[in-house]
């Protein structure tokens, strides 16, 4: 009997758990709504909707790392390749944005977070009794705001949208109307600033809160066309919110881990320290800084025109194209833009056509558009100031370290908003006042008016105030002056060439080899593929596609 | 074969008839019987009429040589004289010799003359002459005109094999002379020889017989077979078989033929020799080149494909195991022999039986050592400097653009530069050696007695890269050892253990594929590089955007050693009481851990500008493409683990006419993985490369994880052979699986089959002298398939590896939820149906075995979210049970073994396997234009645009429909399949087949001419495509690679392109306009790029020269193998500049390599 000893060992080794047992290598729904602190984890992935979507993270339009202000006359992108040049692709080829190729496309994200957010909400409902009643309702409110954002996201580039307010709705749903849509978005927002917190904690700060739902309101508000919740929104912001205009412009973009601007609303927080970084200096800036990169996107000659000179007058057109064209400017310009002569980093920009790269004072050199695929150097004479870091020398190598923050929203563009809600409710004159709060701080001295057509100023001033942030593309969209102002447009910049006796020569040249397009069908970009082809309650694309 | 036209089939069909009026089996098929069998018939005839038809096998002789054993005497007799006799008696052969011979003459008409003291002349009675038997006619009277000289002695003999049938071709051989003869059509030979010399009688197929010359003539040799086919006892799942009592379709190679090559890697090898198996292989990579391996094509888009790999009946990776350790090879390919592998079988099975040791008198020693040399297949010529500018020009005139080189640069590249800038650099030259050295060395010892037999093995291969610093090092350990513990108790322990080391350059010397490697490694570089500039600065400062010479040499290197260790125990008890039962248990315990160590060193380089004219300063990283100016060190470990238990009670009893055999095992496994890392950055001493020494981590690069699987599952099976004829298997196994939810995890998978041995009917018997065994058979069953991750049906999160968003003054992670559960997931059902038959014609000089199979997968696990629109956002389980598709296909093979006129004897065997699988149902949007529609459409069919040639000037693009894309005269134009004007997603189509062949086949030929085997091995591939620029997953769209668009990145371009393009109006090229700026036209998914990959290969070519050395010992004989074989020697394609098996989509690849082998075995 012995003999079968060794076979019943074995038997008894078969034991249980050979096919039965917890997953080791994922964390299950148990685990995740432990604590807190667990919810907490669960809830920043959707801040990774920020990454995505804000001006510095992987797809600011569409599924493409181009940033908006790329397709407006503020700035030209250096390469003609797609890539690095898909902005002059897009706003140069009819066609090369279509309905299987649509640099726009938010849509098909936008549900997957969704449904990703109605998970989270329905199991919040089953756990919630392991929270107290306020700390439910602010986990909710965290994580509508996200779902507020990208579907404000599908309004912005794709028009109405269908309404999923439930993991048990049918899967196929018609598009709800446009008022519907504004409604649920604006719901959202609301619930948002009802139950998020003014501030939150030293170790939570960072997160969304109850200005930062108010300040976007004041925003989508205008998009939606309901002037008086804007002006509601904005003016809470400006009044109880406690943010702070900075004095000087270039301020509010310093990279300041340790004391950031007062002015900023919501920012998409980075440190390198910490792990967390992007790439923008490595692509914005001037070749000098970094050999065969940088000058991926630079300033076109159209928005150095667009400044004011500092006294708040225009800047003359016919005034003699050269290096005084670059004197007496408001501060914004001198924060903004690069120009030849400028200082930065300790040396003097040297954009003239010809400085060899081994030159030390001739790296910055313009290159000319279309002569080589990527120029990585400047085609218009200028490089962006504004945005960049120039504390940050470290990046010629490790080219994705840079750490300043994404400001996706901060006090000036509230004022902005209030200002157009207030015009568009025939408010004018509390509507000049905030907009000359935000203007005079850049005027060498306050001018006490607005000359002029009050609309057309507060176009020119979110052109100028917000540049590079990527308002235009989506304002001149609802302003109805897209097809107006970016078709049939070329862009210039400033092609300056060192004569003989060492004086520069400036000529204003185009940079576009083509002149751009805007078509009418670009007012709204199309829906997905997929959302036509399997959803036979939407039978038909926007108008044009 | 030779002066036989063949026969058609009305003129074979008389003849048959005629010939063999009143057989009944015959009448049968070709009267009534279906076309298919007329075929068979006439096939069977052919075969006939082609080849001598030998002696036929008759009782009498096989008493008389029963008598010739049991008495040490000889007879010399000529079959005439015994043909139509048969003995009554078998008793008879108790009685003294005298009495048997007496009986013998009066019963049949013979008579025996006693030659000399044991050897008897039988002679026909009265009417017998002596005249018929040639031989013995010599021996009469030569015996003694011609006594033997001290120097000379003549032997003759008769040699005949198992049945006693005469051997005709069989090699006799004097080891002392070194001359030789071979035996004549009745199987009689006659040798002038050395005394004390020995002769060898070798035949293919049949064990070398040695015998000294000393003994007495006539000297008859019976030989022995190696292993008949139907006589052979192949493995089969959970235990062993009868070949000639199998009922599944199942292919057997028995490695002797293959075991001197150093394989790196089995599964190259295998394709073209085992009818049923379809490769691909994907690089030369030493170390990493397996190929892609498929039994019976893939019948399911899920998983790999790969077939379930056994080895020692444990589920095991067997491609890195040494030749020589292996027995056998056995693929089980129907529902009727892996249908015990349930859940894991749909694929197909591939089991591996290792050696074991034999009971013999002598312990065997083998000793091989073999040195290789390998070089590049095909790799496409480039231009060298000069040239390259001149054709660069050539582009930039064609694009109206400037050109990059002037009259004086391109003086400066022939002839020097004096700024040390310009220069004629070959790169893809210079970074492939003119060949690359491989070397195997082979000892093993085996041997055995009645108590305890041991096989041991130590096997190490060394082959270098052909990029300088690439290598692979392998030591295959090996101990299997049986020990009978008593009657009724065996205990075996298998121990292996396995050492494998690959060593790269940091930058990777070529990916496989560009979606799973960084595709930038060095080969890549090598063609990127432009060849008009200098390697080097004078200060030594690197130039070109990648410089694949410092890639190669400066890059750092990547290292992964694996240590191996497999070990089974087992147990087998024949139980005492009850006659055939017993009882075995086996554990198993396998061990992989896996050490990679990368090392990347930055390195500084410059780029010269053509269009800027100036040298542009950057810095990079090579391997990796991150820029950062320190080294970085990343360490890693795997380890995976599984242990096996099986316990069996094996059931055996022949009852009548009936043979039973019965089967139930439990088995059950888990598996467990586990992995950990880390990465540091900026050591001070690149020659100490330790973790230790770095003054700084990398943030986020810390990693550790473990995970496990498991299955569990009960077999059952029983056999039944009926009058040795009539055969009949079912079995079953139910098996559970961890990957499926609880409720859902029982799967049963029962197969039944049923064989019939026809030629064993006494129907058959007039059929008997040609076909000595046909077996039909066919089988059905079921069989699964779980290749998915684990926990589909939980809902999980993950968290993130890397911070994700900052609060306060800390980074924080994220959880992430995974994709929507599935809770009814199961595992995808293969319905198999195979029928074949097995024929052995004239003695087994031909065989062929046909099977045509049928494979149904339903509930195949596919991804749904093409059919919900993006709306519903994933709110719904991603993978279900829901397609279907089918696989149909044949295998045939056709063996033949003879002899030539001069003593050359063969063996050839072909075989062909075809597989072609579709969709029958997959979840498809309703709105897609038929034309995409891939229901219907074979698995890896390529999607893209048709193209319609080149457009040949202005006004012929004015007039064809809008494309996104700029459009040049030379550039290509598509079909607007949906006429709408546009040229959109909508006019995709399926434009191309898969890359994986659906017909492959092998011819493999060995001639044996004294001591001399000559083996040649051609391995073809027909319809399958080679897509030169790529589909990008499914998505439609690609891009140019370095082998579709020229100068793409400035690259170099080859030859084919550049002498193939469009350049003016009236142009037909193969390839579209010739141009420096980026066609994006061009480069979608077209079938413009397509190219049949259709290619037959000179695989292997082998020739071995065996050298008897005259023993030391009485107690054995050495022999020493000189041999020289060769790899991929010869290949015929219609892509003449790329290997046909390159990958589908490449920017520079790690080429195929050809090997040439030279080595030596040493046995005694």
């Amino acid at each position: 009997m012995k003999k079968y000893l060794f076979l019943l060992m074995f038997f008894v080794s078969a034991c249980n758990d050979t096919i039965d047992f917890v997953p080791t290598s994922s964390f299950n729904e148990i685990a995740v709504w432990e604590n807190e602190a667990s919810v907490k984890l669960y809830v920043n992935s959707f801040y990774r909707i920020f990454s995505d979507y804000f001006q510095y993270g992987g797809r600011p339009i569409g599924n493409d790392a181009t940033l908006a202000d790329g397709l407006t006359d503020l700035m030209k992108y250096t390469s003609n390749s797609p890539g690095e040049g898909t902005a002059n692709l897009i706003m140069t080829q009819d066609g090369y944005t279509s309905i299987a190729a649509n640099h726009f496309d938010v849509w098909t994200n936008a549900y997957a977070w969704n449904r990703r957010i109605l998970e989270f909400l329905a199991d919040l409902d089953t756990y919630s009794a392991r929270f107290s009643p306020e700390v439910k309702l602010r986990i909710e409110a965290e994580v509508r705001f996200f779902r507020a954002y990208i579907f404000f996201l599908v309004m912005r580039n794709q028009g109405p949208f269908i309404i999923r307010n439930s993991l048990n709705d049918p899967v196929l749903l018609p598009i709800n109307t446009a008022e519907e849509c504004w409604d649920f978005i604006e719901n959202d927002l609301d619930y948002c600033a009802a139950h998020l917190p003014s501030s939150w904690p030293e170790s939570d700060k960072g997160r969304v809160n109850r200005w930062a739902a108010l300040a976007f309101k004041s925003r989508i508000m205008l998009y939606a066309r309901r002037w008086e919740k804007a002006v509601l929104a904005a003016r809470e912001v400006i009044d109880d919110g406690g943010f702070v205009l900075e004095q000087n412009y270039s301020d509010i973009f310093k990279n300041n881990k340790n004391n950031p601007s007062r002015e900023h609303i919501l920012t998409k927080r980075y440190d390198s320290n910490l792990g967390i970084f992007h790439n923008l200096d490595e692509r914005i800036a001037p070749s000098g800084d970094i050999q065969g990169r940088g000058g991926v996107f630079v300033p076109s000659q159209e928005l150095v025109d667009a400044y004011l000179m500092s006294d708040g007058t225009e800047f003359n057109p016919a005034s003699p194209f050269d290096s005084t064209m670059y004197q007496n400017r408001e501060s914004r310009f001198y924060a903004t833009i690069l120009y030849n002569g400028a200082v930065w980093k300790g040396r003097r920009i040297e954009t003239w056509v010809g400085a060899s790269a081994q030159d030390p004072y001739g790296r910055d050199r313009f290159i000319e558009y279309n002569s080589t695929p990527y120029p990585f150097s400047t085609v218009t004479g200028y490089y962006i100031r504004k945005l960049a870091d120039e504390t940050n020398l470290d990046f010629n190598l490790a080219y994705k370290k840079s750490d300043q923050d994404c400001i996706e929203i901060r006090l000036a563009e509230v004022y902005l908003n209030l200002a157009e809600g207030l015009i568009e409710l025939g408010q004018k004159e509390e509507a000049e006042q905030a907009i000359l709060t935000i203007r005079n701080r850049s005027l060498q001295k306050d001018v006490a008016s607005i000359n002029g057509d009050l609309k057309q100023e507060l176009i020119r001033e979110r052109m100028l105030e917000l540049a590079f942030e990527g308002h235009r593309f989506w304002d001149l969209r609802r302003w109805g002056l897209a097809d107006k102002i970016l078709n049939g447009i070329k862009l210039h910049g400033a092609k300056i060439i060192k004569q003989a006796n060492g004086t520069l020569l400036y000529t204003k040249v185009p940079v576009d080899t083509q002149h751009r397009i805007y078509p009418r069908r670009f007012d709204q970009f199309p829906l997905p593929v997929g959302e036509l082809n399997n959803n036979p309650l939407i039978t038909k694309q926007p108008d044009g596609w | 074969m030779e002066g036989n036209h063949f026969m058609g089939l009305e003129e074979v069909g008389i003849i048959l008839t005629k010939y063999r009026r009143g057989n009944r089996f015959a009448n049968i098929c070709l009267k009534k019987g279906s076309m298919l069998y007329r075929i068979l018939f006439v096939f069977l005839f052919w075969i006939s009429a082609a080849a001598p038809v030998s002696a036929q096998q008759l009782e009498l002789r096989n008493f008389l040589q029963e008598v010739q054993v049991k008495f040490d005497v000889n007879f010399l007799f000529d079959d005439e004289i015994l043909k139509n006799k048969t003995t009554t008696d078998g008793s008879l052969l108790k009685q003294p010799l005298d009495k048997i011979l007496k009986n013998l003459q009066t019963q049949h008409g013979i008579v025996f003359t006693a030659i000399d003291k044991n050897t008897f002349v039988v002679k026909a009675g009265p009417a017998g002459d002596i005249k018929n038997m040639p031989q013995a006619r010599q021996l009469q009277t030569e015996n003694k005109k011609l006594p033997d000289s001290p120097s000379e002695k003549k032997v003759f003999g008769h040699v005949y094999d198992e049945n006693g049938v005469p051997a005709i071709g069989v090699n006799i051989f004097d080891q002392m002379t070194k001359s030789g003869t071979v035996s004549d059509v009745n199987g009689y030979y006659e040798l002038v020889c050395k005394p004390g010399s020995s002769l060898t009688f070798s035949y293919v197929g049949y064990k070398t017989e040695e015998v000294s010359v000393l003994a007495k003539n006539p000297i008859n040799i019976s030989l022995q077979p190696v292993s008949s086919q139907l006589e052979e006892v192949v493995v089969v799942a959970y235990g062993t078989q009868k070949r000639a009592h199998l009922t599944g379709a199942v292919a057997t190679l028995n490695l002797s033929e293959l075991e001197r090559k150093p394989v790196d890697n089995l599964t190259t090898m295998l394709s073209g020799r085992l009818p049923g198996v379809i490769t691909r292989q994907q690089s030369g990579v030493p170390g990493e080149n397996s190929a892609k391996f498929f039994i019976r094509g893939r019948s399911t888009p899920t998983g790999s494909g790969a077939p379930l790999m056994i080895v020692d009946g444990v589920e095991r990776p067997f491609e890195n195991l040494d030749p020589n350790e292996i027995e056998s090879i056995t693929i089980l390919k129907d529902a009727a022999s892996a249908a015990v592998y349930g859940v894991r079988a749909a694929n197909g099975v591939v089991m591996v039986t290792t050696k074991r040791g034999k009971e013999s008198a002598k312990i065997n020693l083998s000793f091989s050592s073999t040195y290789s040399i390998s070089r590049n297949t095909a790799f496409p010529e480039y231009p060298d400097g000069p040239n390259y500018a001149l054709w660069h020009n050539k582009a930039r005139q064609l694009d109206g653009l400037p050109v990059d080189y002037t009259e004086e640069d391109i003086n400066r590249i022939k002839n020097g530069d004096p700024d040390g800038i310009l220069g004629n650099t070959e790169w893809t030259k210079r970074i492939f050696e003119s060949f690359a050295p491989q070397s195997y060395q082979n000892l093993n010892i085996s041997g055995g007695n009645a108590k305890l037999r041991f096989f041991n093995n130590v096997g190490y291969l060394r082959q270098e890269g052909i990029i300088k610093g690439v290598s692979f090092d392998r030591i295959n350990l090996r101990s299997n050892v049986e020990y009978q513990i008593n009657g009724n108790l065996q205990a075996s322990l298998n121990l292996a253990g396995r050492l494998e080391e690959r060593q790269q350059p940091g930058t990777s010397p070529g990916s496989q594929d560009i979606t799973i490697n960084n595709y930038k490694n060095i080969v890549f570089y090598s063609i990127l590089a432009r060849p008009t500039t200098l390697p080097q600065l004078e200060d030594g400062t690197y130039l070109g955007w990648g410089n694949p010479l410092a890639a190669r040499d400066l890059s750092g290197f990547y290292n992964r050693k694996n240590r191996i260790l497999q070990t089974t125990g087992a147990l087998k008890y024949t139980v005492p009481g009850l006659k055939g039962l017993s009882l075995r248990s086996t554990f198993s315990y396998d061990f992989d851990n896996g050490i990679s160590k990368w090392f990347i060193t930055p390195i500084r380089m410059t780029t010269w500008d053509y269009g800027r004219r100036e040298l542009v300063y950057f810095d990079r990283l090579m391997p990796k493409d991150i820029a950062s100016d320190k080294n970085e060190l990343h360490q890693g470990t795997t380890d995976f683990q599984r242990t096996t238990i099986q316990l069996a009670a094996d059931y055996e009893k022949k009852h009548g006419n009936n043979e039973w055999k019965g089967l139930l095992l439990f088995e059950e496994q888990r598996t467990l993985t586990g992995n950990f890392g880390v990465g540091a950055q900026d050591l001070p001493l690149s020659s100490l490369p330790e973790l230790n020494y770095a003054t700084q981590y990398i943030n986020n690069s810390l990693y550790g994880s473990r995970g496990r699987a498991g299955t569990r599952g009960l077999v059952s099976r029983v056999g039944v052979i009926h009058k040795e004829k009539y055969l009949l298997e079912l079995t079953s196994r139910a098996d559970w699986s961890s990957k499926f939810p609880k409720q859902k995890r029982l799967g049963i998978f029962p197969a039944i089959s049923a064989g019939w041995i026809l030629s064993d009917e006494d129907f058959f018997k007039d059929f008997a002298p040609i076909v000595n065994k046909l077996k039909v058979r066919a089988s059905a069953g079921i069989l699964g398939n779980d290749d998915i991750g684990n926990f589909r049906y939980l809902k999980t999160f993950s968290l993130a590896t890397d911070p994700q968003v900052i609060f306060g003054n800390k980074a924080y992670l994220d959880l992430l939820t995974g994709a929507v559960p599935n809770y009814d997931i199961t595992w995808e059902k293969t319905n198999t149906y195979n029928a074949g038959y097995e024929l052995e014609l004239q003695n087994g000089a031909w065989t062929m075995e046909m099977d045509v199979f049928y494979k149904l997968t339903s509930g195949i696990l596919q991804s749904v979210a093409g059919v919900y629109p993006p709306s519903a956002g994933g709110n719904f389980p991603n993978i279900v049970n829901r397609g279907k598709m089918d696989a149909r296909g044949f295998e045939v093979i056709l063996s033949r073994r003879g002899s030539l006129f001069s003593g050359i004897s063969y063996q050839i065997s072909a075989n062909l396997t075809f597989s072609r699988n579709r969709y029958l149902q997959t979840d498809e949007s309703p709105n897609l234009p038929p034309w995409q529609r891939r229901t219907g459409q074979p698995l890896g069919s390529v999607l893209g645009w048709v193209s319609d040639g080149l457009f040949q000037n202005q006004e012929e693009i004015a007039g064809a429909a809008l494309t996104t894309y700029e459009v040049k005269p030379g550039f290509i134009r598509y079909k607007d399949l949906n006429g709408d004007g546009v040229i959109n997603y909508a006019d995709r189509t399926w434009i191309a087949r898969s890359p994986i062949p659906e017909i492959i086949g092998g011819l493999n030929a060995s001639l044996f001419y004294k001591n001399i085997t000559v083996n040649l091995f051609f391995q073809g591939a027909t319809r399958t495509d080679l897509m030169l620029t790529g589909e990008y997953l499914g998505a439609g769209f690609s891009d140019g690679t370095f082998f579709t668009q020229p100068f793409k990145w400035g690259a170099n371009t080859p030859y084919f392109i550049l002498e193939n393009a469009w350049q003016k109006e009236g142009n037909q090229t193969e390839f579209p306009r010739l141009t420096t700026i980026t066609p994006f036209n061009n480069n979608l998914s077209t079938d413009f790029w397509k190219r049949d990959a259709s290619y037959l290969r000179l695989k292997t070519l082998e020739i071995n020269y065996a050298i008897p050395l005259k023993s030391s010992s009485s107690s054995g004989r050495s022999t020493l193998n000189v041999f020289f074989s060769g790899t991929n020697l010869l290949t015929f394609s219609k892509l003449k500049y790329i290997d046909p098996e390159a990958p589908t989509v490449s920017n520079g690849f790690y080429p195929q390599q050809k090997v040439y082998n030279l080595g030596i075995q040493f046995s005694m």
